[in-house]
């Protein structure tokens, strides 16, 4: 279990560009998020497919680099994925996930049952009553007409089809491991931590880079790669990826998958941060650190109005529009109080 | 129902090795498609009464539009 990332008085000490984001768009925001827990009722179809996407893919390096073949890599990743996009039935006893772990073949030899079988009761995986699971449940449903389950599981097998002569290649650390799936932990200045994870570190024409994977249903274009400079996400990861390894990490690289209803097009970006660039992104993160850290001292937490209307619309933007008086009835109408999302909890 | 309809409507936990290759083998077949022009981008905005009334007649008349 993860510790807390606030300290005695409530001040937030680890933090990672999710959480510098929402103080830099607005601390008003950064309160009902990172310090209440308000989200939206049901989660974004958006975060749901991008987070399964990056994981099938750094798992997918991983094996590879421990030696799989990359058919069977693929087929591993996506077996994977399709377990995790399936909504099993909760053990009516403890609450608990209803997945058994093991493959069919597995379950089948341990069991005695034939892969396939429907209507074989399990034992829960998390509190071990016995027999009270049935191998039943849905597939994800999203809301979103293009980061759906199925496409989901094509564009990870498009991606690695597209990019299967790939010449850049995963970097091996000092200790021999791949550098995939690497979550960080840096002490900075004034007993702050940054923190995040990092896909993958890569070696491409000699250079090093962090690779990062997005989606959207947008065109791809030179524009597109823009966005990501200034950015903290991309400055995070290079400051991290830089004072971690002790190597010269050049920037970014962002294979961004577009997402259309018949297909995925993949187009691959870079977004470079030198010396320079990175100490100004440090010292401005570190200014908006101390900022909300003082909203917590002071229990001020004021709006940024000039923020509400970015990229589609701030999600409590309804909320905001209310008065004070009544804007905790239309939080609770709307929101409901989630897990508050930790920056130290690995990934 | 198509065959990999029925695969991605399955519980993954009864899916076999073959049946989860099979998946990538249709996957990387539809992207071949789609490189060689064979396959169409599809769209998401609702057809309107004019192209609805296109398609109907086409599809009686059995020619494509």
């Amino acid at each position: 279990m993860s510790s807390s990332p606030f300290d005695e008085v409530g001040r937030q000490f680890a933090w990672d560009s999710t959480s510098i984001k929402l103080a830099e768009t607005c601390l008003y925001k950064y309160q009902l998020k990172m310090i209440y827990g308000w989200q939206p009722q049901r989660k974004s179809a958006h975060l749901i497919f991008g987070m399964h996407y990056a994981t099938a893919l750094e798992h997918y390096h991983k094996l590879v680099a421990e030696g799989m073949d990359k058919l069977d890599a693929t087929v591993e990743v996506v077996r994977e994925t399709l377990i995790a996009t399936w909504e099993y039935p909760t053990c009516p006893d403890c609450g608990g996930s209803g997945i058994i772990p093991g493959t069919p073949e597995q379950l089948a030899e341990e069991r005695k049952v034939q892969p396939g079988a429907k209507s074989v009761d399990f034992d829960c995986a998390t509190c071990g009553t016995e027999g009270k699971l049935r191998r039943e449940g849905q597939p994800w449903a999203s809301d979103h007409n293009l980061k759906t389950r199925g496409n989901l599981i094509r564009t990870i097998i498009w991606y690695l089809d597209h990019f299967a002569d790939d010449s850049c290649k995963t970097v091996t650390l000092s200790n021999g491991s791949a550098a995939v799936e690497l979550s960080f932990k840096l002490p900075v200045d004034d007993d702050i931590i940054l923190s995040g994870h990092l896909d993958r570190l890569v070696d491409y024409s000699g250079k090093l880079y962090i690779q990062d994977q997005k989606t959207t249903g947008s065109t791809i274009s030179t524009r597109y790669f823009n966005q990501y400079n200034p950015d903290t996400q991309m400055s995070l990861y290079t400051f991290a990826g830089k004072s971690i390894f002790n190597l010269p990490v050049k920037g970014v690289m962002i294979d961004a998958a577009q997402i259309a209803v018949g297909f995925t097009r993949f187009e691959r970006g870079f977004t470079f941060r030198d010396e320079g660039q990175l100490n100004e992104w440090f010292d401005s993160a570190m200014n908006t650190i101390s900022r909300a850290r003082q909203a917590v001292v002071d229990n001020y937490f004021p709006m940024n109005p000039s923020s509400c209307n970015n990229f589609g619309g701030c999600e409590f933007r309804d909320v905001c529009s209310k008065s004070p008086r009544v804007r905790e009835q239309f939080l609770k109408a709307d929101f409901v109080k989630g897990k508050i999302w930790n920056p130290l909890e690995n990934r | 129902m198509t065959d990999i309809a029925e695969l991605f409507a399955r519980d993954p936990l009864s899916l076999t090795n073959e049946d989860v290759r099979t998946i990538v083998e249709e996957m990387r077949k539809s992207r071949q498609q789609f490189t060689l022009g064979n396959a169409k981008a599809g769209s998401t905005k609702p057809k309107t009464e004019k192209q609805k009334l296109m398609s109907d007649l086409a599809s009686k008349l059995d020619i494509s539009i």
